[in-house]
């Protein structure tokens, strides 16, 4: 379903966008099916980076960091080259993508067809994926009926191990009611690819990329206590189709409640290959006077790197991190006020210097307020984040206005400074952005504009410049019932 | 003769008008009952009992059908009376027309009260008992009756009127009182119960329930309808007699509503459905179908057709205001995964698996749809109309399932003006998400400015791309990454030292170096069979765990050779 050869699934992907978009809406309003389809483009300007390089000889000073003559940092390699990065020129970018997302019933009580495609281009290579074609996110029968569950096809699965999907098989049992069971079988996909580990995506990106799908295999026992306790279960088991090596194989349990007036989750997955917490969370959302509510939580992190990866040979380390949050409606006001922090500190590493000046912890705040009146709305925000590797502080506020529910237009502007990848200098992001919105015709149009003015400062090889970014969307739905929101399921 | 002064031509009609003010503030003092006079209309002059105390031996003299009861007569004596010496010749002429009795809601009999009076052995009452004006002794020094009297004698003996919720053992329900007029209604004084903080949540529904006759005394039917649109189910609000006097006194004031402390507790978006179907009268009191318009749409399911529907002019019943779909917060966008895989609530009451993939499908930027525009069947097949006040399309019919008949569009939502929309987010928790305006996830700058967010890893990165595909395919093109398998120190220029230090930021972040390197970047050093051969593995490592589940993964540094090309 994916790949670069796609293209006459594309053209008729594109095809089906366009009649979509063009059929009467009275010819669709049948009661069979529903759907939406939608047109999308990006533009923006980027300026990479290109690296430069002078014989280490013609490079003044001595020592592995020196300086141009135009107080450029350079790293030198004895007897080599002096290397840097400076910018390259100002390209365009322009990346389009159609949509069709749809939901049909046969006439058969339960049995319903979902789909979800998706065909783009782009002008050229520097945005990823910009030249893929087409791709189906989601291509699957479903039949709910009693007890039961069965779909078949491409589809997703959500759950504690997050959000991915494969083309199987799954089935779900409700039968007695605090409980429910699922399981689900076939051939896995990439996360974020929406195609095999085996394709031409990860194989361009990586040398060491799969050479051969993966099977996987899926358990979830899920239980509920009314409305006020409700867990999963999950083991996923994710393996190459010639069973020499796993890809994955892992667990998570979500669980929620409620006690009183807090609200409690925790949720752990674990990688059973490295035998490692991958995430451990628990929080508490706590409702104090006045309308305040409190968000505290606890949480320990390690990153998850599939086994056909070295990542995970390497040993990464944790963090642990405590945070707060506070939201506080205003009462009597159309304001609303919220306030968050947290800190993290990393596992000790037992790798690099000890004179290194890499820090082994990070905090964050941020402080929002909107508010909204009357249709008008406005909004402010700042946040801090610093870590080890890349810090920003900045903030932002937007104001615009609502037109009952058909219109909207507003402005935003932004302002950040940040310090990166251990890197010389300092950027500085200024810009601003108009924003609306109108639906008309039962089409709903978005777009933005804007533009945003980056300066860097001890950078004598990167100018500051100026960009222009845009979006422009179209979406209409069709069927019966389009913008229903609010179903009767289960 | 010397002039008079003019002031002095002012003094009658001064005084006047000064009796007149004492009169009316004396008929205003607290403690009034109900029904006493104040602001019943024109003021009448008042006969000046005590001026006249020398003349007048008897009450029942002017007063003679107090005994009986005959409200004729409580003032048998008129003009003529007073003009057999107000003639203008003895005495100035004056006018003062027949009182007529006051209007009130008193339930207080004088006959029955002798009456009671001769049971118990007292040969007779004195006006003076209950009429004195407070603090004198002197004779026909007379006013109105004080309740304190009443309340001092009668059986509740509460320390002051309107302490006691026995208000008809005095008082008439306030639609048999028919001469009170609005104003006077109006003006009603207000027990200090009807002050405490939970009294519109718990207290007044308690006594209603106990002693709706009290309520009567100054309550009709239409001061409960203000708010409650289920009246016509209550049973003390049926108990009260409808009267076109109130209904006028109420008539464009808002209802009340406040929330109870219930709906400020955590989960209440979650808990509400369990207690409107265990009590859905009980969410009566305050809410029309409309209030649930805000999340629910106009779908009227369950407990929700069993609400009152709000009427034109009518209260609109507590209006919902949504901060978004039910269950997302302020914070929804960064923190639903625990609920969402827990499954409380059940996304799939609202959502189709395919919209997840609006955000979480980030494969490419500046695609994807707003998520909520799908609706998920329900276990029939069918699907809920959508004729929220949100809706473009409003006027939509329903789904139809195989077999079933097209289902009747449910009512449009009866308040006319839609739900307020709940605060907005900015920022990070911006309204991108929820206008789909880039399609996606992140505000539009967020790209320029995404590098603290992935070193800290509020959200997981890899929960929506691929490391390899799309971050790392990304940076190799804006020439951030490191191409092939040279390994320089040149982009990471702030560490001098970045060969040595790297070690500890690549275990802190490894998968922030995974979004730039290449697995053959790092071999040129760590592999075991070329390079420096530096061991990579941390003291915790289980080679043969690994090497049991994946011993292709060592096959990458232990055995394959082509990473050993230069």
């Amino acid at each position: 379903m994916s790949g670069r050869a796609a293209a006459p699934g594309s053209t008729l992907a594109l095809l089906a966008c366009a009649a979509v978009l063009a059929w009467p809406a009275s010819v669709l309003r049948a009661q069979g099916y529903r759907g939406q389809a939608g047109a999308f483009a990006t533009y923006l300007e980027l300026r990479p980076l290109v690296r430069d390089s002078l014989p280490e000889d013609q490079v003044p000073g001595d020592g592995l960091r020196r300086r141009l003559a135009d107080l450029t940092v350079v790293s030198c390699t004895p007897n080599e080259y002096c290397r840097w990065y400076r910018s390259g020129p100002v390209r365009d970018v322009a990346v389009a993508t159609q949509e069709v997302r749809a939901v049909g019933w046969s006439g058969i009580a339960g049995l319903s067809a979902h789909v979800h495609l998706r065909g783009r281009f782009g002008t050229d290579d520097l945005w990823p994926r910009a030249d893929q074609t087409f791709e189906a996110l989601t291509a699957y029968l479903d039949y709910d009926h009693g007890d039961y569950r069965f779909r078949a096809g491409r589809q997703y699965r959500v759950n504690g191990l997050g959000y991915y999907n494969f083309d199987g098989l799954a089935a779900t049992w409700r039968g007695f009611d605090p409980l429910t069971l699922e399981a689900w079988a076939g051939w896995s996909l990439g996360r974020g690819l929406n195609a095999p580990r085996s394709g031409d995506l990860l194989a361009a990106a990586d040398e060491f990329a799969p050479d051969d799908r993966g099977l996987v295999l899926g358990l979830e026992a899920g239980a509920h206590w009314g409305r006020r306790l409700a867990g999963t279960v999950v083991y996923q088991r994710e393996i190459r189709t010639d069973l020499d090596a796993l890809y994955a194989e892992r667990m998570a349990m979500d669980a929620t409640g409620i006690a009183g007036p807090v609200r409690l989750d925790a949720s752990v997955t674990y990688d059973l290959s490295f035998r490692e917490v991958n995430d451990a969370r628990l929080r508490a959302r706590v409702p104090l006077p006045a309308g305040v509510r409190l968000t505290l939580e606890g949480r320990h992190r390690t990153p998850f790197f599939e086994l056909w990866t070295i990542w995970g040979a390497f040993s990464p380390v944790g963090f642990n991190e405590g945070s707060a949050a506070v939201d506080w409606p205003v009462p009597g006001t159309d304001l609303l006020l919220g306030l968050g922090g947290g800190y993290r500190s990393y596992e000790r590493t037992g790798a690099g210097t000890s004179f290194t000046t890499i820090r082994d912890d990070g905090w964050r705040v941020s402080a929002t307020a909107d508010w909204t009146h009357a249709g008008w709305y406005a909004g402010g925000s700042y946040r801090a984040e610093v870590g080890f590797g890349a810090s920003s502080l900045g903030g932002g506020a937007e104001l615009g206005r609502r037109f009952g529910d058909r219109a909207r237009l507003g402005v935003r502007a932004t302002s950040t400074q940040m310090l990166g990848e251990f890197r010389f200098g300092e950027q500085r992001l200024t810009g601003a952005a108009l924003e609306g919105r109108l639906k008309m015709w039962n089409l709903d149009l978005t777009g933005s504009a804007g533009l945003y003015h980056l300066g860097f400062d001890e950078s004598p090889g990167t100018p500051d410049w100026t960009q222009l970014r845009g979006f422009l969307g179209v979406s209409r739905p069709f069927g019966s019932g389009p913008r229903a929101h609010a179903g009767g399921g289960r | 003769m010397r002039p008079r002064r003019s002031w002095i031509r002012w003094l009658p009609a001064g005084g006047a008008t000064l009796l007149a003010l004492l009169g009316a503030a004396t008929a205003s003092l607290p403690g009034a009952p109900p029904g006493a006079p104040p602001g019943s209309g024109q003021p009448e002059p008042t006969f000046p009992h005590a001026r006249h105390a020398g003349l007048f031996p008897t009450c029942l003299g002017c007063h003679e059908g107090i005994p009986s009861g005959d409200t004729a007569l409580f003032f048998s004596v008129g003009q003529e009376t007073c003009s057999r010496c107000h003639d203008g010749v003895e005495q100035v002429r004056v006018s003062l027309p027949r009182p007529s009795p006051r209007a009130s809601n008193l339930a207080f009999s004088h006959p029955r009260h002798i009456e009671e009076a001769s049971r118990a052995g007292e040969a007779s009452i004195e006006c003076q008992a209950c009429h004195r004006t407070p603090g004198s002794e002197r004779r026909m020094e007379v006013a109105g009756p004080r309740p304190e009297l009443c309340v001092g004698c009668h059986a509740h003996r509460a320390p002051s009127h309107l302490a006691s919720d026995r208000c008809r053992g005095c008082h008439r329900p306030l639609a048999e009182a028919t001469t009170l007029p609005a104003a006077l209604i109006a003006d009603f004084p207000r027990p200090r119960w009807h002050e405490r903080p939970d009294f519109i949540l718990v207290g007044h529904g308690e006594r209603a329930s106990r002693s709706v006759a009290s309520c009567s005394v100054c309550h009709a039917r239409e001061s409960c309808s203000r708010c409650h649109l289920n009246g016509a189910a209550l049973d003390p609000v049926r108990a009260l007699a409808p009267d076109s006097r109130v209904a006028g006194l109420v008539s464009g004031r808002a209802g009340e509503w406040p929330a109870p402390p219930s709906h400020a507790a955590s989960g209440w978006e979650y808990l509400h459905g369990e207690r409107a179907r265990a009590a859905i009268g009980t969410c009566a009191n305050c809410h029309a179908a409309a209030s649930c318009a805000a999340c629910h749409g106009s779908a009227r399911t369950g407990p929700i057709a069993e609400l009152p529907r709000a009427i034109p002019g009518g209260p609109s019943g507590a209006r919902v205001r949504a901060a978004g779909p039910p269950g997302h917060g302020p914070r929804f966008r960064t923190g639903h995964g625990i609920a969402a895989g827990a499954r409380l609530p059940r996304c799939s009451s609202c959502h189709v698996e395919t919209e997840c993939a609006a955000c979480h499908d980030a494969s490419v930027s500046g695609g994807g749809m707003v998520p909520g525009a799908l609706a998920r069947p329900d276990r029939h097949g069918r699907v809920a109309a959508d004729t929220s006040p949100g809706s473009a399309e409003g006027d939509t019919a329903a789904g139809r399932a195989a077999g079933d008949t097209v289902r009747t569009p449910p009512p449009v939502s009866e308040t006319a003006e839609p739900p307020p929309a709940g605060p907005r987010r900015t920022g990070d928790e911006g309204a991108a998400w929820a206008e789909g305006l880039e399609g996606g996830f992140h505000p539009m700058d967020f790209v320029l400015r995404h590098g603290a967010a992935a070193f800290g890893r509020r959200v997981e990165c890899s929960e929506c791309h691929s490391s390899e595909a799309f971050c790392r395919s990304c940076h190799e093109r804006q020439g951030r990454a490191a191409e092939n398998r040279q390994v320089t120190q040149a982009f990471h220029d702030a560490e001098p030292d970045w060969l040595l230090a790297h070690g500890r930021a690549a275990r802190q972040g490894l998968d922030e170096c995974a979004s730039c390197h290449r697995q053959s970047s790092c071999l040129r050093c760590h592999s075991a069979r070329a390079g420096l051969r530096i061991d990579p593995h941390g003291p915790d490592f289980d080679p043969d765990r690994i090497a049991g589940r994946s011993v292709m993964s060592c096959g990458i540094c232990h055995t394959k050779e082509q990473v050993l090309r230069p």
